[in-house]
């Protein structure tokens, strides 16, 4: 038996998350234009100056062309054919989760992520965004007691106006690529957190977002603030149903760390990620960069990334502050059509800052994995260092998996150290799983679990053993 | 205690040093005369280590106050190489194995600059050749040592010999060997300490750091000292290795913490 | 001036096509009008100096001197290695009536048309820049078949003209079974300029030994595109050193064409001053069974900047390769630059790839242990960057060192 031929068929497996949920949903008309822009400021009732921001990001946008990867084959977006803006119609934002539409309730409760006081989850307060809107958020109040601000962007911005207009796009340039300066100019929700001077925020913060409606293009925007001494741990999960066309997915996230904060960001992306064909599936375009503007701040960056139909996504590092640290782990599983481009850029700023890389892509089917990553040494960052590692592991002879990591150092008292290596799922490893009785599926399952280990180990508590289930789900067969 | 008539070679007063903001040594005061071997025993990270790379000059830590003479010249202003050419020699726990440096040129290299501080005539390569050789059969090693790199691909007590070989050929007036025992079979260790009992004359000294018995078995200090968080907690004669071997470290760290409160 | 204007000013400086190479002289001299000249959005050429690339356009075409193409037979004392050498220029030379030795001969014309290209062909790259100046300016082509194995070393001395823009070409065949080691040696000299293309053919259980030593001088700058192409089971083993230019960039392309067989590349490149020197290898596995080692070593000093850019391609053929690539960069200087950038694409599943890449100073433990023996500053310095070097220059043959005009390869300025 071709033990490639069992791992194609156990690799193939339906995706859980594709239901719709038949609720009635406000929309603005396609296409984008001012007027448009206008609208969805208008729609939120925001300040002036965010408006402002938006129609200046506009503006570049138009000047800028889009990205032609080579590494990437997708056909061209029209983007007049998107809508912009969807939320699932309600009155107003409901203060409280018993007036919320108990069809979302649901929604949220089937995938795993129940929002009501009764099945909260213990010690994790969640944002829950559907489409372009936040539907409820919980834990507020105990957070607040703590000084925490968890909250919709929307929120945020009438709010906290001041927070904002200080901190947003000043990580991520709206003009920084083509598809941040779309999102400066349309994003619709997203999460906002803020911890104050000496907090370490008393719960994990999570984002969970779902895109319902076909033809929208989802838009967050996140901003997360540590003051002086403080640290938060945010993790964000991500699913679709299953549409057969493509959805766009270009989100923003920046991260703030000022002096002796750390921020810890963990994705598990599930995004639909298309039919065995390659049919449907998310475009998931998203720029995620994190400024450790303080002393000794850390930030550090996971993912699990095994959904949605391309990935394009570098969650970076501009490492200021003397001693500050910057860490990247990265689990990316690809499977049928999907293609993944994912890495991380680590920007040496200051002296004796730190930086931690390690990447590692499974491609199965026909999927494309690629490593891009960027280790830069600016003039200044004295006694800096860095260590990467990328490892790349193939099932079936379709795949292909691409490592570019690229370097960069104008500084002689700063150290580089990449390693990387690509392997199959070794047979022999496999066989003597299997002689101690071990199936097949199991076997499999145990070695990329395995060799994601590094991985799995930087996730938060409560999730790293839901990242390793998704894994398996994605590798294993008639497991339903 | 056996009285020491030769010249003073090392004095260490209140040495305090740290590394990365961390203060490791503690005031540390040693005198040491020639003639004379001391042992210097004591858990990890007591500070022994770093005692004998701060005599050395090692460049990562900075000494906070304090003062270390060498033949009644203080060196703390002196690099490295300048304390090696004036006859502190430092064999390492960890000798560094640097590839495509071959070891005869670094012997050669390392030798002349000894000698050319000596005032005496720089060896050619030919008469170095013969030096090298006639200094091998004192560790034991095969010739072709010297046609590798520096200790690369060397197994543990290669290294280990490659210093002492090391310190044949430099004749230094002060040899500190840091745990040079670690890591030998009984066979190596036998070879290594006839090494250094050959060396050591009436006006050169050896401090011997160590965390076991077993080498002093074989070299016999005049004194034992004993560090505790980076001072030197306790100083008896060669009784009191066996002393640690039997009960440990405990009763001292004991003592000196009680002394401490007395200071208080 | 503009690129676009410069390279017209440039293409009619050129002599009229003609002789043997006339009609790709022709091509080229097309296509790089449309091509034009690298720019920041070529990623292969991203860091380049453009300005320097743009000089070399500037610099006037050599006449070529009149040089005697007498090819001598040398018994070097040193080593008494046979080593067979000659010198070649851009001026036409007269190649039928050289003397060579047995197991070497003349490709005729005819038979040359059978040959050239084939390999740009193979690899698409007639259209790169470093492709086209070649073929836009080189004026004759020497081609060499090796039948034989008991061989002198060949020994091809490329000098520049002063001043002036050199292009050189060469083409290799070796036959099945066939051994042989061929040392290039480019020397640069006052605001030369050199291109250069080889392409070498390697049938099956051919063994092949490539030496370039690349040194430049004053303000010189060199374009060395080497193409090769191996068969099943041949050897193809690289070993070169680049220093000393105003710019400087070989492209080594390497296909295994049917698999099995074995490439070695051992690379030394090193920037001082305001050179900038760059080495981009791309390798691909067309079959199964490959082997690839790869070692390239790489300093910067001064304001020097040092770029290598290593492509592996292991496409879904090429299951069972094996390839192993690592980048060791040392960064002396404050203002010296080190850009380093391996590329490893792999869609067959069943292979063994490992890449490293490393940039750091001299290993401050190691410098302390040599200096704790009372070894002085620059002498450590000196010490252990011969040790760097020596992982690669072991490789080089017996007598090359005597092409090192100064010595300061393996000094080290005092830093402080």
């Amino acid at each position: 038996m071709s033990s490639t031929q069992t791992v194609d068929e156990i690799v193939s497996q339906p995706y859980k998350y594709g239901f719709v949920t038949d609720i009635e949903t406000e929309k603005i008309p396609k296409g984008i234009n001012k007027d448009i822009i206008k609208l969805i400021s208008s729609k939120k009732e925001e300040p002036d100056f965010l408006l402002k921001f938006r129609l200046r990001a506009f503006d570049q946008w138009l000047k800028m062309a889009e990205p032609n990867w080579a590494e990437l084959g997708y056909p061209p977006i029209n983007y007049q054919d998107l809508i912009y803006f969807a939320a699932p119609k309600q009155e107003q934002k409901k203060e409280s989760l018993e007036e919320v539409d108990p069809k979302l309730l649901d929604t949220f409760e089937k995938l795993g992520i129940p929002i009501s006081e009764q099945k909260r989850l213990a010690n994790v307060a969640v944002d829950a965004v559907f489409d372009s809107v936040s539907i409820a958020t919980t834990y507020k109040e105990k957070l607040a007691e703590h000084g925490v601000i968890f909250c919709s962007i929307s929120e945020a911005v009438t709010k906290y106006p001041e927070l904002i207009e200080k901190y947003l796009g000043t990580v991520v340039p709206i003009n920084d690529n083509f598809f941040a300066a779309l999102n400066s100019a349309v994003f619709s929700d997203g999460s906002f957190v803020y911890i104050p001077k000496g907090v370490d925020c008393p719960m994990e913060l999570s984002s969970y977002f779902r895109i319902n409606s076909g033809d929208t293009g989802q838009f967050e925007r996140t901003l997360i603030i540590a003051e002086e001494k403080s640290s938060v741990s945010y993790l964000e999960g991500c699913t679709a149903p299953m549409f057969d066309t493509n959805t766009l997915h270009a989100a923003v996230v920046e991260l703030i760390a000022l002096d002796y904060s750390t921020i810890k960001y963990s994705t598990v992306q599930n995004w639909y990620a298309g039919n065995e064909e390659g049919i449907g599936g998310i475009y998931n375009f998203v720029t995620k960069r994190g400024q450790c503007r303080g002393k000794k701040s850390k930030i550090s960056w996971s993912q699990v990334e095994t959904g949605s139909a391309i990935t394009w996504k570098y969650p970076s590092c501009i490492l200021q502050g003397e001693e500050s640290i910057g860490e990247f782990y990265s689990v990316a599983l690809t499977n049928n059509y999907q293609q993944a481009d994912t890495g991380t850029k680590m920007i040496h700023v200051g002296a004796k800052t730190r930086s931690t890389i390690v990447s590692k892509g499974i491609s199965a089917g026909h999927s494309k994995n690629s490593y891009r990553g960027l280790v830069d040494m600016g003039p200044n960052a004295i006694n800096a260092k860095n260590y990467s590692q990328c490892d790349s592991m193939l099932i079936g002879d379709k795949a292909s998996a691409n490592t570019f990591p690229y370097i960069h150092s104008q500084q002689p008292k700063a150290s580089i150290e990449h390693e990387a290596s690509t392997c199959r799922l070794a047979e022999d490893q496999l066989f003597y799983l299997q002689s101690r009785g071990i199936n097949f599926e199991e076997a499999v399952s145990m070695m990329v679990s395995g060799f994601c280990r590094d991985v799995f180990n930087q996730l938060p508590m409560e999730f790293a053993s839901e990242a390793d289930k998704l894994l398996a789900l994605k590798l294993e067969g008639s497991v339903g | 205690m056996q009285n020491s008539s030769g010249n003073l070679i090392l004095e260490i007063n209140d040495l305090h040093a740290s590394i990365e903001d961390q203060s490791i040594l503690k005031g540390v005061n040693l005198k040491i005369y020639a003639g004379e071997i001391h042992a210097i025993m004591g858990r990890n990270g007591s500070g022994k280590s770093t005692l004998s790379k701060v005599i050395a000059g090692h460049p990562a830590y900075s000494i906070t106050s304090g003062i270390i003479k060498f033949n009644n010249q203080n060196i703390l202003d002196l690099e490295p190489e300048e304390r090696g050419r004036a006859g502190i020699f430092l064999g390492f726990q960890y000798p560094l194995e640097i590839p495509g440096v071959s070891n005869i040129e670094f012997l050669r290299v390392a030798t002349n600059a000894r000698r050319q501080a000596l005032k005496k005539e720089e060896l050619d390569t030919f008469e170095f050749e013969d030096l090298v050789h006639e200094k091998l059969k004192l560790v034991q090693m095969d010739p072709s040592f010297l046609e590798r790199s520096v200790n690369e691909g060397f197994s543990g007590g290669e290294k280990k010999r490659n210093e002492i070989l090391q310190m044949a050929l430099l004749e230094p007036t002060l040899g500190i060997l840091d745990e040079t025992d670690s890591g030998l079979d009984i066979d190596a260790l036998r070879i290594v300490a006839t090494g250094v009992q050959k060396l050591s004359k009436n006006d050169t000294a050896t401090i011997l750091i160590t965390h076991y018995q077993r080498l002093l078995n074989e070299i016999t200090p005049n004194f034992v000292h004993v560090m505790v968080d980076g001072k030197i907690a306790h100083t008896g004669g060669k009784e009191l290795a066996l002393k640690l071997e039997e009960s440990g470290y405990d009763w001292i760290e004991k003592d000196s913490n009680k002394s401490e409160e007395l200071k208080k | 001036m503009k690129p676009s204007m410069l390279c017209q000013e440039w293409l009619t400086s050129l002599s009229k096509p003609d002789g043997i190479l006339q009609e790709i002289q022709k091509q080229s001299r097309d296509s790089i009008q449309k091509v034009g000249l690298p720019s920041k959005n070529d990623e292969d050429w991203r860091v380049t100096n453009f300005k320097r690339l743009q000089k070399i356009l500037e610099i006037p075409i050599a006449k070529g001197k009149k040089i005697d193409l007498k090819p001598e037979l040398n018994i070097l004392k040193s080593t008494k290695n046979k080593v067979w050498q000659f010198t070649l220029s851009p001026e036409l030379q007269e190649f039928s009536k050289m003397e060579l030795p047995n197991g070497v001969e003349l490709i005729n014309e005819k038979e040359l048309q059978i040959y050239l290209g084939n390999n740009i062909e193979l690899f698409k790259c007639k259209e790169e820049w470093s492709t086209l100046i070649n073929e836009c300016s080189a004026g004759q082509v020497l081609g060499l078949k090796v039948t034989g194995k008991d061989l002198p070393t060949l020994e091809v001395l490329i000098p520049a003209e002063s001043n002036c823009f050199n292009a050189t070409r060469l083409l290799l065949v070796l036959e099945e079974e066939a051994k042989v080691e061929v040392v290039q040696v480019f020397l640069g000299s006052n605001f030369s300029a050199q291109s250069h293309l080889i392409e070498i053919e390697l049938a099956e259980r051919s063994n092949f030994q490539h030496t370039i030593i690349a040194l430049g001088g004053g303000e010189a700058s060199l374009s060395a595109q080497t193409i090769i192409k191996q068969e099943k089971l041949s050897n193809y083993s690289l070993n070169f050193l680049q220093s000393g230019w105003l710019w400087s960039r070989l492209e080594p392309r390497i296909v295994q064409i049917n698999g099995e067989a074995e490439t070695n590349i051992k690379g030394l490149q090193i920037a001082r001053k305001n050179e900038q020197v760059s080495t981009h290898s791309f390798v691909r596995f067309n079959g199964p069974d490959g082997k690839l080692n790869q070692l390239n070593k790489a300093l910067a000093d001064d304001s020097g900047h040092s770029i290598f850019y290593g492509s592996i391609q292991v496409p879904k053929i090429a299951q069972q390769t094996q390839a192993n690539q690592l980048s060791r960069n040392l960064l002396l200087s404050k203002r010296a630059r080190i850009d380093a950038k391996p590329q490893l694409e792999i869609i067959a599943d069943d292979v063994s790839c490992t890449h490293g890449a490393t940039v750091s100073e001299l290993q401050e433990e190691e410098l302390f242990y040599l200096k704790s023996r009372g070894i002085d500053s620059n002498r450590a310095n000196s010490l252990l960057l011969n040790g760097f070097y020596q992982e690669i220059i072991s490789a080089f043959p017996m007598n090359w060192k005597r092409w090192l005009f100064s010595s300061d390869l393996f000094e080290v300025k005092n830093k402080e």
